[in-house]
């Protein structure tokens, strides 16, 4: 029967490049025998003695990847920064690149509203897989060919410093707002002219009562688009002020007040809808449908008007720091 | 207080990290062993781990700064190994540091001293 020691010599050796392999197996078997007599003569067991020194020396295959000097780690930080960068900047161009290919395909094949979201999203997510894959393997096999010879993949100086921006407005941040309020904009005329939900019998019908047209939905079309010009202000002044704060809350509320008392009335969603669900009752005045959409609309609506007025107290406060204290 | 203690023993590692280079080069002017020169170095005040010093002797050996000899005359075959001469040169090298920071830090704490006296 093999020995601790045998087991423990064999597993470090296994990980050890064949033509080291039989030196540091010898080498290291010798050693521990050494490190166990000293053990036994002090008094210990030879039990015990075994176990302790190779309890000592911990995992074998962390010691056989010192012995080789093989890194243990993916990417190492010679090459974490850049990999960072590459990934992030790879994942934010070709992601939304993948998604607008899968989306306008599956418009053509005429899937419906769901469809389409669906083939946008999983292309997306398949697309960030691979990018994150590739870009890894990429990584992972410069770090260990040493490919630079420990220089940095792209040097750095001086002229590559960023110019000092005081805006805490990131494009990062307003182009996915737009893009956001875009989809709101198309949903809500695409579930009217392409309807895809069920109504009674065969019939699509939409989901948003069809009378609100004569007034109420265009109005909401002219917010979203006050909305994407207030989006863009927000960028061009670079950080949340009171002005913004005030205009956020107009429009919140111009809003938030209609749709809310709309959707408690029951007039907000499409009766047809709700009887293909076989629940009339959800577009009777007070119903808990209603109910929960304005009280839901009331909620998000009442959370972004204290989160710009938080964020602008917060920027102001920013800039005076700025000004009265100038070493933190 | 523990997690004082830790950062004042990570700090002391770090300190000390090429220090056991210096202690191996000069020990194995005399031929030595793995065992024996764990032994000899814990002796010194070198606390160094088994499974830190094994693979570091082989490095400095791929280095070219010890050379290896197997002896087989006992009953347990055991690896020697001795400095070599660029190993010697590292040792000199380290060694005139070595002093170099010492001498530094002993200015340093003296000046503060003198400073303080005023």
């Amino acid at each position: 029967m093999s020995t601790l020691t045998d087991r423990y010599v064999a597993a470090a050796a296994c990980g050890v490049p064949e033509r080291q392999r039989l030196d540091v197996e010898l080498e290291l078997r010798a050693s521990i025998a050494d490190e166990i007599d000293a053990r036994i003569e002090s008094g210990e067991s030879p039990v015990a003695a075994e176990r302790a020194v190779l309890t000592a020396m911990g995992d074998p295959a962390r010691l056989a990847a010192t012995y080789s000097e093989r890194p243990q780690y993916l990417i190492g930080p010679e090459y974490f920064l850049e990999y960072q960068r590459l990934l992030v900047t790879l994942l934010a161009v070709i992601v939304p690149i993948l998604v607008a290919i899968a989306v306008v395909l599956s418009i053509g094949e005429n899937d419906g509203f769901g469809g389409v979201f669906g083939d946008g999203i999983t292309a997306g997510i398949f697309g960030g897989i691979q990018v994150v894959f590739w870009t890894t393997l990429v990584f992972v096999i410069l770090e260990r060919s040493n490919a630079t010879q420990g220089r940095p993949l792209m040097p750095w100086s001086l002229d590559t410093l960023p110019n000092v921006d005081q805006r805490q407005m990131a494009v990062g941040q307003t182009i996915p707002s737009l893009v956001m309020l875009a989809l709101f904009a198309i949903a809500i005329v695409w579930q009217e002219v392409a309807p895809f939900v069920p109504g009674t019998g065969d019939e699509r019908v939409p989901v948003l009562n069809p009378d609100l047209w004569s007034f109420w939905l265009p109005v909401l079309l002219v917010l979203l688009l006050a909305e994407a010009v207030f989006e863009v202000a927000k960028y061009r002044v670079g950080r949340w002020t009171a002005p913004l704060a005030m205009v956020n809350t107009v429009l919140n509320v111009a809003f938030a007040v209609p749709f809310a008392v709309l959707a408690w009335q029951g007039d907000l969603v499409n009766p047809r809808f709700l009887l293909g669900l076989d629940w009339p009752e959800g577009a009777e005045s007070g119903s808990p449908l209603g109910m929960a959409i304005a009280v839901g609309i009331a909620a998000v609506a009442t959370w972004d008007v204290v989160d710009g007025w938080m964020n602008s107290i917060r920027s102001s406060q920013r800039s005076h720091g700025e000004r009265l204290v100038p070493v933190l | 207080m523990s997690s004082m203690d830790d950062v004042t023993a990570a700090h002391l590692q770090e300190l000390r990290r090429g220090t056991v280079v210096l202690a191996c080069l000069l020990v194995l002017e005399q031929p030595g062993y793995g065992y024996g020169l764990l032994d000899t170095l814990s002796r010194a005040g070198f606390e160094v781990d088994a499974n830190t010093l094994y693979p570091l002797l082989r490095r400095l050996e791929r280095q070219g700064y010890l050379a290896s000899e197997w002896n087989t005359e006992e009953t347990r075959p055991r690896k020697f190994y001795r400095v070599s001469e660029a190993g010697r040169e590292l040792a000199r090298t380290l060694t005139a540091d070595w002093e170099r920071l010492d001498r530094a830090i002993a200015g340093m704490t003296s000046g503060m001293a003198e400073e303080k006296k005023p």
